[in-house]
């Protein structure tokens, strides 16, 4: 068992070699197959020579150890020898267990009796790890069955990956990815690792991953409503949309999801967003009532004064009012709002921190009537129910 | 008729004569007589030497009646590396002897004896640390301690 002698054939003649060392490759294949795990990785440490040899069939068998698979193989070798086991060693018998296995193994009733097979299927040690949280042993399963096992599925189709993200291992998650994992592996349903809804605790981490290896999301407008509330949410959406680029994946219904941070008072996404793609900042929608809806009027009509603010100062486009939107101010002067915006700040009362914004923009750094708006806003604020008030507040 | 007894001769140019059934475990044989016909001459046997030849008569005598073998593949078999006591005690031999046998199994094609053979060199390794496997069999290690290193953290799943 030299290693030199790898590379001598077996019609070798006898000669004064050593037997030993005059194994040819294939039968040093040969003890090899019926070593136990452990004693062919021992084996394969003691020189290159074997290293090289049994690296393959090692990496088999890291890959058989830690994600065994269901093949008919499986039937064969563990029920139909239990069968022989019990009824003695029968070609017959053995061919008939082997009929009615293949019959059960069909999908149909695979799928239907689920909870009744799982107490009588081998277990999966990268499954278990996986579970368990024993990182150490889903790095050592790893290291042995590289990408293979990395990309390995349980007995029912479901990827590794996608197990390791729904029970929130974040540490699985690297590992499976350091590995090879693809993260963008799907299951029997076409779903993919970031389409999962993962634990809460676990939520930005385990993104993040996924995110860094290329993950995209089969659906980029779900993704980005589960961004909404997460921290760091803007910025794994915006990458997952560069991730998506070239794969004709659509950008996600933008107004939809800015509409919903809107609504929900997402002030940490909204700034992410409109920092990286300030032109968000200008999206608009028709509807009934009004021509033209932008972001700010859903804010305002949505009381959101913050968010409001918010879009004033990260540039939202500031819409040239009419002629007649004026009101006389105490010193009885006709004063003309030069904004839509700035008029809708006025009249609903919104809070000073708006009207601030709006009248610091660049647009109005020359405007001459800043103090009779704010005197205005006060007034109004102080007077909500005089006749003179509801005559502006009616032109909104 | 087909002969009962055949002479064959091993590469040291000793005759040794055994009856068909006897010399047809081995595939090899087997295939060459269908191919020859009947012969009183005796059969070279070109890589085998007489002690060697006489050990795996003996074991084809002992198993003359067993059995063909059922074909199982790889993976079943490294789960029974059991030896049977005759087995075992034909197999006590020195090492150079046991892989002498697995060259001629290999070689005669005698499925049985190989597979004896080879779980008998796998049954000699268990349980020994990759150090004890290469003093059993005169391993020189080549590794770089970085190498070992690697390889070791490659395999430490068998470990578990």
């Amino acid at each position: 068992m030299n290693p030199s002698s790898l590379h001598i054939s077996n019609t070798t003649t006898m000669s004064e070699t050593p037997a030993s060392h005059r194994m040819p490759v294939e039968l040093l294949l040969e003890v090899a197959k019926w070593m136990d795990n452990q004693t062919l990785s021992r084996l394969s440490r003691t020189c290159t020579s074997f290293k090289d040899e049994f690296r393959d069939q090692l990496r088999k068998r890291a890959i058989e150890y830690a994600v065994p698979t269901l093949n008919p193989s499986y039937w064969r070798h563990e029920l139909v020898n239990a069968v022989r086991q019990s009824q003695g060693r029968s070609d017959e018998i053995s061919a008939s267990t082997r009929s009615a296995l293949a019959r059960v193994y069909s999908d149909e009733i695979w799928e239907g009796l689920r909870p009744e097979w799982e107490a009588f299927l081998p277990r999966q040690p990268l499954y278990d790890a996986i579970c368990w949280g024993h990182y150490l042993t889903v790095d050592r399963l790893l290291r042995g069955g590289g990408v293979e096992v990395a990309n390995g599925q349980n007995f029912w189709d479901e990827p590794m990956l996608h197990i390791a993200v729904e029970l929130g291992r974040v540490e699985a998650v690297r590992l499976l990815l350091q590995h090879g994992a693809d993260p963008n592996i799907e299951d029997k349903a076409q779903m993919r690792a970031l389409d999962i809804r993962v634990p809460r605790c676990a939520h930005a981490a385990t993104y993040r991953l996924l995110v860094d290896a290329g993950g995209v999301s089969s659906s980029l407008h779900m993704f980005g409503m589960d961004m909404l509330n997460l921290k760091g949410g803007a910025c794994l959406l915006l990458d997952v949309i560069e991730n998506a680029r070239g794969t004709g994946r659509y950008e996600p219904r933008w107004w939809v999801i800015l509409v919903s941070a809107i609504r929900g008072e997402h002030r940490d996404f909204l700034e992410e967003i409109f920092d990286h793609r300030p032109e968000l900042l200008q999206l608009w929608r028709e509807s009934l009532a009004s021509p033209k809806v932008t972001l700010f009027d859903v804010a305002v009509k949505l009381a959101r004064f913050q968010i409001a603010a918010l879009l004033v100062r990260k540039g939202v486009r500031l819409h040239d009012a009419p002629a007649d939107y004026w009101f006389i101010d105490s010193k009885i002067r006709r004063i003309h709002v030069p904004y839509r915006e700035v008029w809708k700040a006025l009249f609903t009362r919104a809070p000073v921190v708006l009207l601030d914004a709006l009248l610091e923009r660049p647009e109005l750094r020359d405007y001459k009537f800043k103090d009779a708006i704010r005197e205005a806003a006060m007034r109004l604020n102080g007077l909500s129910s005089s006749a003179h008030t509801t005559k502006f507040v009616d032109r909104i | 008729m087909s002969a009962t007894m055949l002479t064959f001769q091993s590469n040291d140019g000793v005759d040794i004569t055994i009856a068909r059934d006897v010399a047809e475990r081995s595939v090899l044989i087997k295939n060459m007589l269908e191919d020859l016909g009947d012969t009183d001459e005796a059969i070279p046997i070109p890589n085998v030497n007489e002690a060697v030849l006489r050990k795996v008569i003996e074991w084809c005598e002992h198993h003359k009646g067993d059995p063909p073998s059922t074909g199982d593949d790889d993976d079943s078999r490294r789960k029974t590396t059991d030896i049977d006591e005759w087995d075992q005690k034909f197999m006590q031999v020195d090492q150079e002897m046991l892989f002498e046998i697995i060259l001629a199994a290999n070689y005669l094609d005698i499925k049985g004896l190989l597979d004896v053979g080879c779980k008998t060199v796998a049954n000699m390794i268990k349980g020994k640390s990759p150090e004890e496997i290469r003093k059993t069999f005169n391993i020189q290690n080549d590794f770089t301690p970085e190498e070992e290193d690697q390889i070791r953290r490659e395999n430490e799943w068998a470990e578990e």
